[in-house]
C-alpha cells in the first residue's frame, strides 16, 4: 500500500511540473533580438526566448531570377517560424524569415535556393542556445 | 481506511494538478510582465507612441480572426514581429523589431500608426515628405471621364533593359521625366538610369555594385534634390560593369550636364503604407483618374505569383493567384510607369524595363485585382526640370 501511495503521490507531482512546464511554453518571450546575414553558412548562440531575423542572400527582382524558389527547413521543436517576407522596397527578390528561439538545444535552419527544380545555393545557419 | 482516504487524496490531487495544467496551457500566452503593453482597439485611424522593450496588443475586428501563418496576408506591419496570437486569433500582440520613424499596421479597412519610438503621429504618412508635395489631385474634385480605356504608350520612348541589376526604380522614374518631356514639353531625351540609381544609392549611403534596390517612393525625393544627365554621358553597365567605389565612377560631362529631375510630385500610398482610404494606391478608381487627368505615375508593387515568368504576361493579364487559399506570397518589390488602363479589360498598363522581348512588347498589363491586393506606393510626375 506504501508502494501504491508513493506512486500516487510521484504522479501528482508529475503532473504539477507538466502543469507549469506548458504553461511556460506558451509564453514566448522576447529577450533579445538577433539580425543575421546569411551568406553561406553561419553559426549563432542565443538563448530560449531570444528572436532571429535571417536574412539570407536576395537577387535583382530580374526575369532571369523569377524561376528561384526559396524553402527553409528547421526542427520545429526548438524554433519556431513566425513569420517570413520578401526583402524590403523594389529591386530585390528573395525571403527573409523571423524565427523565436523556444528551447535550449542546436539546431540547424536549412535555406534551399532552387532556380526551376535545380539547387543553386544552400545556407545554413547552426541555432545554439543554453 | 487510510489506504483508501490516502488514494482518494491522491486521486484528487492528480485530476486538480491535471486539470489546471489542462487549463494554463489552454489559456491564451501572456505577455511577459517587464514588457510595456498597449491594446489597441482597431476603428479609425490611431496613432501611438512605442518604446522598447514594448508590445502592441491589437483587438481584431470579428471578421479577421487569423493565426500567425495568415497574418502576414491580411496585415502590413513593417519593423514588427507579431509575437502571438490570443483569444483565438480576435487579438495579435506586436512587438518594434527595429527603429522605424513611421510603422504603419493596417487590417484593411480599419488602420493605425505607430512611431517607435517617438512622437505621436497624426498627419498619414503621405504627408511625411514635405519636400516633394504639390498641389494634390483629390478624386473628389478630378470628374472621372467615362471612357473604357487611356493609354499614354505613344508619349513613352523606347522600352529599356535593366538586365542583370535591381535598378527598376532608376527605370521607371527616369520613364516618368522623359515621357513628360516628350509629350507635355515636346522634347525628345534619352536619360541615363545609371545616373538616377547612382543618385539614389548615392542618397542612401549605398554603393551601386552591392546593388540593394530601394524604396520607390523616395526616388521622388532624391530625383527632386538631385540632378540627373543623358544617357549618353553615363551610359547604363551590367552588374559587371560597375566599379565598387560608386563615389568616384561618374563621368565629369555627367557631372557637368545633370539638369534632369523632377520638380512637382505627388505621393500616393497603399492602404498598408499609410494612404487614405479614397485616394490610395490600390483604388482603381483613384489610379484611373491620374491616368485621365494627363500624367504617369512611377508605381511600386510586390511581384507575386508565376503570371510574371509562366508566359501568361506576354499572352493576357498577370493576376492575383492563390496559395492555400489566400493571396500567393510576394517575392520581392518591383517598380514600374503606370501609363494607361482598360477599363472594360480590368487591367492597367505599365511601362516595365525588361526588354521588348518581354509583356506585350516591354508593356505589362495587371488586373485592378492584383493592384488592390499587391500595390505599395507610387507618386505621380506632374512637373520635371531640364
Amino acid at each position: 500500500m506504501k508502494i501504491i501511495r508513493t506512486l500516487l503521490l510521484a504522479a501528482a507531482v508529475l503532473a504539477g511540473c507538466w502543469a507549469v512546464v506548458r504553461a511556460q511554453e506558451a509564453a514566448v518571450q522576447r529577450k533579445n533580438f538577433w539580425t543575421v546575414e546569411l551568406l553561406e553558412s553561419r553559426k549563432v548562440e542565443v538563448a530560449p526566448g531570444d528572436m532571429i531575423l535571417v536574412k539570407p542572400q536576395s537577387y535583382a527582382l530580374v526575369p532571369a531570377n523569377l524561376k528561384k524558389t526559396f524553402a527553409v527547413s528547421y526542427d520545429h521543436a526548438l524554433v519556431r517560424l513566425i513569420a517570413e517576407e520578401p526583402p524590403e522596397g523594389e529591386g530585390r527578390m528573395g525571403r527573409q524569415y523571423y524565427f523565436a528561439v523556444l528551447s535550449a538545444g542546436t539546431v540547424a535552419i536549412r535555406i534551399q535556393i532552387k532556380d526551376d527544380e535545380r539547387v543553386v545555393e544552400t545556407l545554413t545557419l547552426e541555432i545554439s542556445s543554453k | 481506511m487510510r489506504t483508501v482516504r490516502a488514494f482518494t487524496l491522491a486521486v484528487a490531487g492528480v485530476c486538480l494538478l491535471g486539470t489546471a495544467g489542462w487549463m494554463a496551457a489552454q489559456m491564451p500566452p501572456q505577455i511577459p510582465r517587464n514588457i510595456q503593453l498597449k491594446s489597441i482597439q482597431l476603428g479609425n485611424l490611431k496613432a501611438i507612441q512605442m518604446e522598447a522593450p514594448a508590445a502592441v496588443k491589437l483587438a481584431l475586428p470579428q471578421k479577421k480572426a487569423m493565426n500567425l501563418q495568415h497574418l502576414q496576408s491580411v496585415m502590413s506591419y513593417r519593423g514588427l514581429i507579431p509575437m502571438m496570437q490570443l483569444k483565438g486569433g480576435k487579438q495579435i500582440a506586436l512587438m518594434p523589431v527595429e527603429e522605424q520613424p513611421v510603422t504603419t499596421v493596417a487590417v484593411s479597412p480599419t488602420k493605425m500608426q505607430i512611431r517607435n519610438p517617438g512622437i505621436i503621429v497624426k498627419e498619414p504618412v503621405t504627408k511625411v515628405n514635405p519636400g516633394i508635395a504639390g498641389s494634390r489631385i483629390p478624386s473628389s474634385v478630378i470628374q472621372r471621364m467615362i471612357t473604357s480605356l487611356s493609354d499614354h504608350r505613344s508619349c513613352q520612348t523606347a522600352i529599356r533593359d535593366q538586365g542583370d541589376r535591381g535598378t527598376c526604380t532608376a527605370f521607371a522614374s527616369v520613364a516618368a521625366i522623359e515621357a513628360f518631356e516628350k509629350c507635355k514639353k515636346g522634347v525628345s531625351v534619352d536619360l541615363s538610369e545609371n545616373d538616377a540609381y547612382h543618385v539614389s544609392m548615392q542618397n542612401e549611403s549605398k554603393i551601386c555594385k552591392t546593388d540593394l534596390g530601394t524604396a520607390t517612393y523616395m526616388t521622388a525625393q532624391y530625383l527632386t534634390t538631385g540632378r540627373i544627365c543623358e544617357e549618353t554621358q553615363m551610359p547604363y553597365t551590367m552588374l559587371g560593369g560597375v566599379p565598387v567605389n560608386d563615389g568616384s565612377h561618374v563621368p565629369a560631362g555627367c557631372q557637368s550636364g545633370a539638369r534632369f529631375g523632377f520638380t512637382d510630385t505627388q505621393l500616393v500610398m497603399g492602404t498598408n503604407f499609410g494612404g487614405p482610404a479614397v485616394d490610395n494606391a490600390n483604388n482603381p478608381t483613384y489610379l484611373e483618374s491620374v491616368i485621365n487627368s494627363g500624367y504617369n505615375m512611377v508605381y511600386g508593387l510586390y511581384v507575386a505569383g508565376t503570371d510574371w515568368s509562366d508566359g501568361s504576361a506576354e499572352t493576357g493579364v498577370v493576376d492575383v493567384q492563390t496559395m492555400n487559399g489566400a493571396p500567393a506570397p510576394s517575392v520581392g518589390g518591383h517598380a514600374m510607369l503606370l501609363v494607361g488602363f482598360d477599363h472594360a479589360g480590368n487591367y492597367f498598363i505599365f511601362k516595365n524595363s525588361w526588354s521588348a522581348s518581354h509583356g506585350h512588347a516591354g508593356y505589362f498589363y495587371l488586373s485592378y485585382d492584383y493592384i488592390r491586393t499587391y500595390g505599395k506606393y507610387g507618386y505621380i510626375v506632374k512637373g520635371v526640370a531640364d
